[in-house]
């Protein structure tokens, strides 16, 4: 069972290596972006194939399973990828929302102006 | 006095012209904000002669407006009146609007809740009225209308954030917080397109930010 989860991880952690290579080459985010989930995703593999890894923090946190350190780990993880992504969501949005705002207040100064050369 | 009305429109090709129209009998100066529409309502607008300020993307109908108060502000407008695009709100009544706002600084328009009305526009309306109420000290009967005017001055201190339909809740909340003095008259509204508008999933989402605009200053 545990195998079988090992296996699923370690091809979790390659697919998601080719997408960020695939990203990386499509020029969506730039080298520092890169190596940055590069290694989180090396990581991944290295501790789903050898989660012996863990187990030192695992004795640290009195966890007893491995799968139980991974869910835990992973929901820490997720809450603040979420709270990241919500952080930089509402900040583009604000920013959209000025730009938006200034654009249309700039237009018709022009058009009033343009009328009245001509 | 130097009074506007502004008039947001998101897709309204078909009622903006005649809105517009029947808008310029009673106010010299009107604004038509449009949000990002994909259809000709900028050319029909431009048609009538209106100063036309256009958001590149949709926004949302709170958005629009505050492009349109910030407009009026900008160029040294006195009174605002607001109103709907769709042509649910009589223009014939503005003057009324106009009337009661010498001695006010919010004049709220506020539609009969008869069975023309959706149900479960009257049921939130109910609701967010009884909030509103206990939350703001304001206690108007429509708490949805967007036929509303108000002062510059009054505008300035209830700038409000929402993007979309919260807007109207919002105005209510800082017209509470702000000690702003208002008043509510009676509108005439037709119901022309019953997939637009407040939604219930929006009414569920003015109810959590009521929650927190009575938390935040």
């Amino acid at each position: 069972m545990l195998i079988s989860l090992q296996i699923i991880g370690m091809l979790f952690g390659l697919i998601m290596i080719y997408f960020t290579f695939l990203y990386f080459r499509r020029q969506e985010y730039d080298k520092r972006g890169f190596i940055i989930w590069f290694l989180i995703w090396i990581g991944f593999i290295i501790m789903a194939a050898f989660p012996q890894s863990v187990y030192g923090i695992m004795e640290a946190l009195e966890i007893k399973r491995t799968v139980d350190f991974f869910v835990i780990g992973g929901f820490l993880v997720f809450s603040v990828i979420i709270f990241h992504l919500y952080v930089i969501t509402k900040k583009n949005q604000k920013q959209v929302e000025k730009l938006v705002r200034k654009i249309a207040l700039i237009k018709p100064e022009k058009k009033l102006i343009s009328k009245k050369k001509n | 006095m130097k009074t506007i009305a502004i008039i947001p429109a998101h897709n309204e090709e078909k009622r903006i012209s005649k809105v517009i129209r029947k808008t310029k009998k009673y106010v010299k100066n009107v604004v038509v904000v449009d949000d990002g529409s994909k259809d000709q309502t900028v050319n029909c607008a431009e048609q009538e002669n209106v100063v036309v300020l256009k958001h590149i993307i949709n926004l949302g109908k709170g958005a629009a407006l505050k492009t349109g108060c910030e407009y009026a502000v900008m160029n040294g407008f006195d009174h605002i009146v607001v109103l709907d695009s769709d042509g649910q709100h009589d223009p014939a009544e503005i003057p009324l609007f106009l009337d009661a706002l010498k001695k006010t600084d919010v004049v709220f328009g506020s539609r009969s809740f008869n069975k023309n009305m959706p149900f479960v526009m009257r049921f939130g309306n109910w609701f967010i009225r009884q909030v509103n109420k206990q939350f703001f000290g304001v206690s108007i009967q429509d708490t949805q209308s967007g036929y509303r005017a108000f002062t510059s001055h009054a505008y300035k201190k209830m700038r409000w954030k929402s993007l979309n339909y919260s807007v109207e809740s919002e105005m209510i909340a800082n017209v509470g917080k702000k000690n702003l003095k208002y008043k509510e008259i009676k509108i005439t509204t037709k119901y022309l397109d019953r997939y637009k508008g407040t939604t219930i999933l929006d009414g569920i989402k003015i109810v959590l930010n009521m929650f927190w605009w009575k938390l935040s200053r």
